[in-house]
């Protein structure tokens, strides 16, 4: 089992997955730079959180360009898991992996404080450890993570399972509450939050640890 | 490829000017200045004018071509369902600057492109492309393009 971590200019939570992955569970990661191809050895890939490319543009739309992100695309379709943390979930819908868009909270403010969710984990193999309708808390800290769908996307989502988080106090104006989703296959998760942040007891709470642990399952 | 640059230069041979800065996935490229140094042609040999840059010729082109360059505006708002924060934010800041009456304020983008193409057509083709896969996201943006009509000669 092993993990990579992809690293853009700009991401700033590749050393929190790598010590929540590695340092807490003892899960062996790699970092994958940006312009590298090779996801040889691996058994999943995490787009950490941060501000790719400075997020110029709109957030995540010129990471989709990465020549690493276009394997790790080839990888997710051929059923490989990819979790998309914060900007890691706006990359992944503007890579069109995960339906809708993330866009400014609805009241403008940076939000930084730990969140609680309601976890319905469905087909989503990264959930598993969780049951269904069980509530944890996750750091935020993002300034765009207002969900964006329109109304019979979102039924369709939610009709499938695929709305798999939800804020029980939602803090940006997310629809219908959206804080992670997974594709129809489940194979690939897009959350907000930070499961990452939840891992060390010190930090406060471990939460996050069975998400990551999943992968040792 | 040095030691052949090395040879021309011992042998009192003019050294070309385009060269090859390595070669990757079996072709030749040449990391060009300008625009923070971070592009890269790729070259291809020709049998009279030695290294030239394949794809449109730029500065530094051995056959001194012209491409008709085009100027357009692309103008990228938010869609009409979708909440606009900033906007509002600004709307309230226009009433405390004492401009009443503003109903309605939202914020896009206006993106200013110059691009060198064969035609009008082609430089369309090539930035209604670029303006629904890049400059703005069809899941909560619309955009409209404004191509200036004639061209200007490019280098």
């Amino acid at each position: 089992m092993t993990l990579g971590v992809v690293v853009f200019p700009g991401s700033n939570c590749d050393r929190d997955v790598r010590w929540a992955a590695e340092g807490c569970l003892g899960i062996p990661t790699r970092f994958l730079w940006h312009e590298e191809r090779d996801l040889s050895g691996l058994d999943a890939v995490v787009i950490p959180g941060g501000f790719s490319y400075g997020d110029y543009l709109r957030c995540g739309a010129i990471a989709r360009f990465a020549p690493l992100l276009q394997e790790v695309a080839a990888f997710a379709e051929r059923g490989g898991r990819v979790l998309g943390i914060c900007n890691g979930f706006q990359v992944l819908t503007e890579m069109g992996l995960l339906p809708g868009a993330l866009t400014r909270n609805q009241k403008l403010h940076f939000l930084c404080e730990p969140t609680a969710l309601a976890v319905q984990p469905g087909r989503c193999s990264w959930l598993q450890g969780y049951s269904a309708g069980e509530v944890v808390t996750f750091p935020i800290a993002h300034g765009e993570g207002r969900y964006q769908a329109e109304p019979d996307q979102l039924r369709a989502l939610e009709d499938n399972g695929q709305v798999v988080l939800r804020y029980r106090r939602n803090p940006n104006g997310s629809v219908g509450d959206v804080a992670g989703l997974t594709n129809a296959a489940g194979n690939v998760l897009g959350l907000m939050p930070h499961p990452e942040r939840a891992c060390d007891p010190a930090t406060g709470g471990v939460d996050g640890r069975r998400l990551l642990a999943s992968l040792l399952g | 490829m040095l030691a052949e640059l090395h040879d021309r230069h011992r042998a009192g041979l003019p050294v070309p000017l385009t060269q090859p800065t390595l070669q990757r996935d079996g072709l030749w490229w040449r990391k060009r200045g300008g625009h923070g140094g971070d592009e890269w042609c790729h070259l291809h040999r020709d049998q009279s004018l030695g290294w030239v840059e394949a794809g449109l010729p730029r500065f530094n082109n051995p056959r001194g071509a012209q491409v008709p360059l085009f100027s357009a505006r692309v103008l990228v708002s938010l869609r009409p369902s979708v909440l606009d924060p900033a906007g509002e934010a600004t709307r309230a800041a226009a009433a405390r600057l004492g401009v009443d009456g503003v109903s309605r304020l939202r914020i896009g983008k206006a993106v200013e492109v110059e691009l060198e193409a064969a035609d009008a057509d082609a430089a369309r083709q090539q930035l209604e492309l670029l303006s629904d896969r890049l400059l703005a996201n069809p899941v909560i943006e619309n955009w409209t393009l404004e191509l200036k009509d004639g061209a200007s000669a490019g280098a």
